[in-house]
């Protein structure tokens, strides 16, 4: 049993981490909190979906329709930074106009979402395709499990390399730091603002691909995974990656032993008044971050 | 006819949300997603008692006005140091525990079932169940709030949250007491809110969870934002254009599924579009386009 709830926290957290990475990473460089990241998770999910619906035999399908999500995500996520974000920030935008223009776009994707596939909860994989079961310690763990845990194992690393290591993550954390100074030093701040907006629906797009073949499809689901990705995000600390990891499992945690000790449609309740209990408790401990990202 | 009237006291409803609404997001500048949680609050504290005990309907507005008001001076006290983002994501939770409240605590609120058989009002001994009686229920508390927001805003204290809007430091180094302000006029937005909650309950005589989700909120939100904020009349029109709409698609013949997505795209559309066109700050250029300088 014990063992069954670990696999589970890690399971839940890596999925929270997903989604709260790529939130995080979008927020250092355009300072909103952009609710149209839950709309590129969802058109990940159902466009990996849809190729399910042609092909998902074998492995390699798999995995050539998990490539197709986060391919749409990326594509989504690049093409609103071109059309609203950036037009908008350059006509001087503040936090809470961008804020409530990200409501209206994903409000437009989960409406178009609903139009052409419906509201009903579907399940990704074609029926006659089942998942693979492995025994773990006593504990069961699919196949989508294994490659959601070992796809994040292999991206936090890479994630890590590319912004300590490269000339490019280089650019995008000068200009994270302070806009105007890499702007004055030549640096290419909206390409780099665009690389984080791919990237980050990008993970977003993956995390919505995997959890969607974990549990179900439904155009709602993006909103639900935004939210607890915000709240990792905001718990562990909005500025790094590691924090928001942090937050994760901290979100993972309470879901899952919420989820084993009560009856589940307390669920949100619990999650939520932890939340508000921690934001309250310790604000600085958590405001640092955006504090000092508002104050450079 | 009948259905005309229908219209009418939804969209007189909601409009009186709306303005309510505006006191926080156009009069204050503070962006809140909990608006249909006092509105639940109301609903259900009326509902509740009048099904239960047979209360009489002032009696359940006035419960429904406390509960509301305590919960907000709850919120608002205990974030009072938190950042205007961190302060929606606190609305966000609010108004998931309350929805969960609503839809799992099977004891208090009949869970997804809903209350039925809610009585219709009685004030000063005349019973109100006519369409027409309803209607103008409905436009008098829909004249109440906005007389009451209009008080507001031309007072003394309508000046300072107009203060706390452009610029709070300055506020507070001229020795105005921003945080009681904020308190107060958060405090009167749920009252109202949930006013117009109780009035809603008992001219449905049915209530479920699904009038008072998240998307409810996103709804008032947008109506508000739609109309143009700090505007005063403008929420209203909002409202009144947010309701009609899905009306009208209906009359082209659209099935109603499609009809309510195709609603939920054009207002995602309409906020985009809105916020778009003015990226400086939504309030500011509304308030100057309405003629009414904010004086600070």
């Amino acid at each position: 049993m014990i063992t069954q709830v670990i696999i589970n926290v890690v399971v839940t957290s890596m999925h929270v981490w997903l989604v709260a990475a790529g939130f995080v990473l979008i927020y250092r460089n355009s300072r909103f909190f952009n609710f149209a990241h839950a709309g590129t998770y969802t058109i990940g999910a159902y466009a990996a979906h849809t190729f399910f619906m042609f092909h998902a035999e074998t492995i390699p399908w798999r995995l050539a329709g998990d490539l197709v999500g986060v391919i749409a995500a990326i594509l989504v996520g690049g093409l609103l930074e071109l059309a609203v974000f950036r037009p908008m920030r350059r006509r001087g935008a503040e936090s809470g106009t961008l804020l409530l223009a990200s409501l209206g776009c994903l409000i437009i994707l989960q409406s178009l979402v609903s139009l052409v596939y419906g509201d009903a909860v579907r399940s990704a994989l074609p029926p006659g395709v089942s998942e693979h079961v492995y025994r773990l310690f006593g504990a069961y763990v699919t196949t989508v499990q294994i490659f959601l845990i070992a796809s994040c194992l292999f991206l936090g690393p890479i994630l890590l390399l590319f912004f300590d290591r490269t000339r490019s993550g280089l650019i995008v954390r000068a200009s994270a730091s302070d806009p105007d100074l890499a702007r004055t030093a030549g640096l290419p701040v909206e390409s780099a603002t665009l690389m984080t907006f791919m990237i980050g629906s990008g993970l977003a797009g993956l995390g919505g691909v995997l959890w969607a073949q974990n549990t179900a499809l439904s155009p709602m689901m993006g909103f639900d995974a935004l939210l607890l990705g915000i709240v990792a995000a905001l718990v562990g600390g909005i500025r790094h990656l590691g924090g928001a990891l942090a937050g994760a499992l901290v979100v993972g945690a309470i879901l899952e032993i919420g989820r084993w000790l009560l009856p589940g449609e307390w669920n949100s309740a619990v999650l939520f008044i932890a939340v508000v209990l921690v934001v309250l408790i310790m604000p600085k401990g958590i405001a640092k971050g955006i504090v000092r990202s508002n104050r450079r | 006819m009948d259905y005309a009237m229908h219209i009418v006291v939804l969209a007189a409803l909601f409009a009186a949300l709306a303005v309510s609404l505006d006191l926080l997001i156009g009069s204050t500048g503070i962006l809140s997603f909990a608006h249909a949680a006092f509105f639940a609050i109301g609903a259900y504290s009326s509902a509740i008692l009048s099904v239960s005990i047979g209360s009489p309907f002032l009696f359940g507005v006035l419960v429904g006005m406390t509960i509301a008001v305590g919960s907000s001076l709850i919120l608002s006290l205990s974030s009072l140091r938190l950042s205007g983002e961190e302060f929606v994501l606190v609305t966000f939770a609010f108004q998931i525990i309350l929805f969960n409240i609503c839809n799992s605590w099977m004891g208090l609120t009949n869970g997804p079932l809903g209350i039925a058989g809610i009585p219709a009002p009685a004030i000063l001994g005349m019973d109100i169940n006519s369409p027409l009686g309803f209607a103008l229920l409905a436009v008098g508390a829909f004249g109440i709030t906005i007389i009451l927001a209009n008080a507001i805003v031309s007072s003394p204290l309508g000046r300072v949250l107009r203060a706390i809007r452009e610029d709070e430091d300055f506020a507070k180094s001229l020795g105005k007491m921003t945080s009681q302000k904020k308190v107060t006029v958060f405090a009167v937005s749920s009252a109202l809110a949930a006013i117009t909650g109780s009035i809603y309950a008992h001219y449905m005589s049915y209530i479920d969870p699904t009038s008072f989700s998240i998307n409810e909120s996103i709804l008032v939100v947008s109506m508000v934002v739609i109309g143009g904020p700090g505007t005063r009349y403008g929420p209203a029109l909002g409202a009144v254009l947010l309701v009609t709409l899905p009306e009208g698609l209906r009359f082209i013949g659209l099935p109603d599924a499609a009809a309510s997505h195709l609603r939920q795209v054009v207002y995602g559309v309409a906020l985009v579009v809105v916020t778009f066109s003015r990226p400086r700050g939504l309030s500011r250029v509304m308030n100057r386009i309405a003629g009414n300088e904010p004086s600070v």
